[in-house]
């Protein structure tokens, strides 16, 4: 059965009465109301020359809210809401991404709003990775929460970014790069990027003003880095001691399931690809700390100059050079099963991969229906969401051609925007590891980070 | 900071409720004297510091806890008042539910902090946007007067964060009753020096909570 967005949205709009609806809905239409107003109005999109994007975001949320009454409306949603709107500029896909967002590790926490659960995996993972900091900051907070770090977990740093950096983080989340549990990574590795800082306070005070004042100060290509190399610590930290190594099973148990520790690094081994173009790999060990980190001083197709999967200008896709488990050097990177398209070091690391990979190396028997996006010149991309059916009277075939249904990105291009448009269509509904009963909604298709667009390349509004 | 004999005090004043009544908004016109009409919502909780040359001996330190206005984030509140001396209670003088949930929220407050005393901590309503108020909602004062004895805040004030109205004169009244609960009450004084806590080791991690 379909699910037309603007059918839920009739379902609404044309009442005079909200109190007819669920019994929380019209207590949490005055919140969005409220909160629509006042949601990123000191960008264009949402200025008042663009007031009606305004409401745009009002009648998302709300019909938000009422699709899914068991979770409503929750203060905070309305940013999370902005940023997809803002790139994709179209109200039912980004409807749509949103519901997607709802169902990841991202959204979930807006169940919870103690944050007990986010914030304590905070606290255990900096406790294994770095323990004086770990035991300077509980010190703090006196074995509390880290408060200073709520909005952090809630938003993901929605606030803290700018639009770009922003998408850029979440398209990274969305990846699933071997964990569904990649924003936990972020966050830790933020903290271990201040670890300095963070050290020489001595009270709750100096936290709570360090969180709010991050805006501007998050360099993400950096820190996502330092994720990654946090993530493979945690594979194969083979140094760390034996109580530690418990300890990190443990840990590694609560994250990430039954996924056994060593099954993460296999079956797929990438290896640099082949290619005559030296610059590309002479930056494969690119130390990540090189002054010229935000150079793009290797790509010269297309008219973003951003990583991309194709490497062609004709649009024409060369075949990869992946093959598992061979010529990879130790630290250069892998692809576990499970994951989707992405790679995720290997984007930061400025290598540019041939798209064949996903179509010829690449298979996932939780996928239900897959259909790769061809994020080339010829802009025709399409992709698939399924929804699973106990969760909403949804399903969704290969949405090609079709035109408003659920999940439904259609396929267009919007010039400056279209990079960022590949991203949020493909991601939005990322692929989760299997395990993750609540998330079915499977977007599989090919995507950039394209993290080197300038701000200057930002979608126009 | 504080000269030879000088008297610091921090205090930790909450500022509560319901969501778009100016909460955001009064705090940064007290601590950064700047109004916008952009301001975001509230997320958990956000935090402010205002340092007060009360007199030529005593400096106060104020740590204004900015809490988010919806409902939903209540469970979280437990935790942000802990160890408050003081609190503002928001109400938006054109919004008529905004001011019915005063009690409430004074409600919650005296149910989650207490003085060391076992007394309420003290509570002053402030009416914001009153720039923006239609005559007759606040027409009444005497009544207002009657409210505020009734459900037990120390005073109220009209105030508008955009025009800078009231707010200085909020604070110190508030921060006049908070002085003279701690000279009535002699409980021991913030320690302005950081915090002291007596186990130097690590802290084992708290309880794992599954699902």
């Amino acid at each position: 059965m379909w699910v037309r967005y603007e059918s839920l949205l009739a379902s609404w709009s044309k009442s005079n009465n909200f109190e007819e609806f669920d019994d929380n809905f019209a207590e949490d239409a005055k919140i969005i109301e409220n909160d629509s107003r006042r949601t990123d109005r000191t960008s264009d999109f949402f200025s008042d020359e663009n007031i009606h994007n305004v409401h745009v975001l009002e009648r998302l949320l709300k019909t938000f809210a009422l699709l899914r009454p068991e979770i409503g409306y929750v203060q905070g949603m309305s940013d999370i809401m902005a940023l997809p709107l803002m790139v994709l500029n179209n109200e039912h896909q980004t409807f749509w991404c949103f519901d997607s967002i709802m169902k990841t590790v991202q959204g979930r926490v807006f169940a919870d709003l103690t944050l007990s659960e986010p914030l304590e995996d905070l606290a255990k993972l900096c406790r294994h990775v770095d323990k004086p900091l770990f035991d300077h900051l509980d010190h703090i907070y006196e074995g509390d929460q880290w408060l200073f770090a709520y909005r952090l977990v809630l938003l993901n740093f929605k606030r803290e970014l700018s639009i770009d950096g922003c998408s850029r983080l979440w398209e990274c989340y969305w990846s699933c790069h071997a964990t569904q549990h990649f924003p936990l990574l972020f966050k830790t590795s933020l903290l271990l990027h201040f670890r300095d800082t963070l050290l020489k306070y001595t009270d709750f005070e100096q936290l709570m003003q360090f969180s709010q004042n991050l805006r501007g100060k998050i360099p993400v290509n950096e820190v996502l880095s330092q994720a990654i190399d946090l993530l493979d610590q945690l594979k194969s930290d083979e140094l760390c001691p034996h109580d530690i190594k418990v300890q990190r099973d443990q840990i590694w148990r609560a994250l990430f399931g039954d996924t056994p520790l060593q099954s993460i690094t296999s079956p797929f081994m990438l290896s640099p690809p082949e290619t005559s173009d030296s610059v590309r790999s002479s930056n494969w060990n690119t130390p990540r700390n090189d002054s010229n980190w935000n150079t793009p001083n290797y790509t010269t197709n297309g008219p973003h100059s951003s990583l991309s999967f194709d490497s062609t200008s004709s649009g024409e896709r060369q075949t990869t050079s992946l093959s598992p488990r061979a010529r990879a050097p130790p630290k250069v990177g892998f692809i576990p099963r499970g994951t989707n398209s992405y790679h995720l070091r290997e984007d930061i690391r400025r290598i540019r991969l041939s798209s064949a990979y996903s179509e010829s190396s690449f298979t996932d028997d939780s996928l239900t229906e897959t259909d790769v996006v061809r994020s080339n010149g010829s802009a025709t991309n399409s992709c698939t969401v399924s929804v699973d059916a106990h969760q909403i009277p949804l399903s969704n075939p290969t949405c090609e051609n079709e035109s408003d249904r659920v999940g439904e990105f259609e396929n267009q291009s919007h010039g400056c925007n279209q990079l960022s448009h590949n991203n949020f269509r493909s991601t939005s509904s990322g692929h989760l590891p299997s395990n993750d009963s609540t998330n079915q909604a499977a977007c599989y298709g090919n995507s950039q980070f394209d993290s080197l667009r300038s701000e200057a390349e930002l979608p126009c509004f | 900071m504080a000269a030879q004999g000088k008297k610091e005090h921090l205090y930790k004043i909450l500022v509560i409720g319901d969501l778009g009544t100016g909460k955001t908004s009064i705090i940064k016109r007290y601590v950064h004297q700047f109004f916008s009409p952009h301001y975001r919502a509230t997320i958990g909780v956000d935090f402010a510091l205002k340092v007060l040359n009360w007199d030529n001996s005593t400096t106060i330190r104020l740590q204004l806890w900015d809490i988010a206005g919806q409902e939903r984030f209540g469970n979280m509140t437990r935790v942000y008042y802990k160890e408050a001396v003081g609190a503002f209670v928001v109400f938006d003088v054109t919004r008529l539910s905004t001011f019915e949930a005063v009690q409430m929220w004074k409600a919650d407050l005296d149910n989650k902090v207490l003085l060391p005393n076992g007394k309420a901590i003290p509570a002053v309503l402030l009416a914001n946007k009153c720039d923006l108020a239609s005559e007759g909602f606040l027409g009444n004062i005497n009544q207002l007067d009657d409210y505020c004895r009734e459900k037990g805040f120390h005073a109220w004030f009209e105030t508008s964060a955009k025009e800078n109205i009231g707010i200085e004169e909020a604070a110190r009244s508030l921060v006049a009753k908070i002085l003279e609960n701690d000279e009535t009450i002699d409980h021991p004084q913030p320690d302005g020096d950081g915090i002291r806590v007596g186990e130097e080791d690590g802290r084992a991690p708290k309880k794992t909570k599954c699902c």
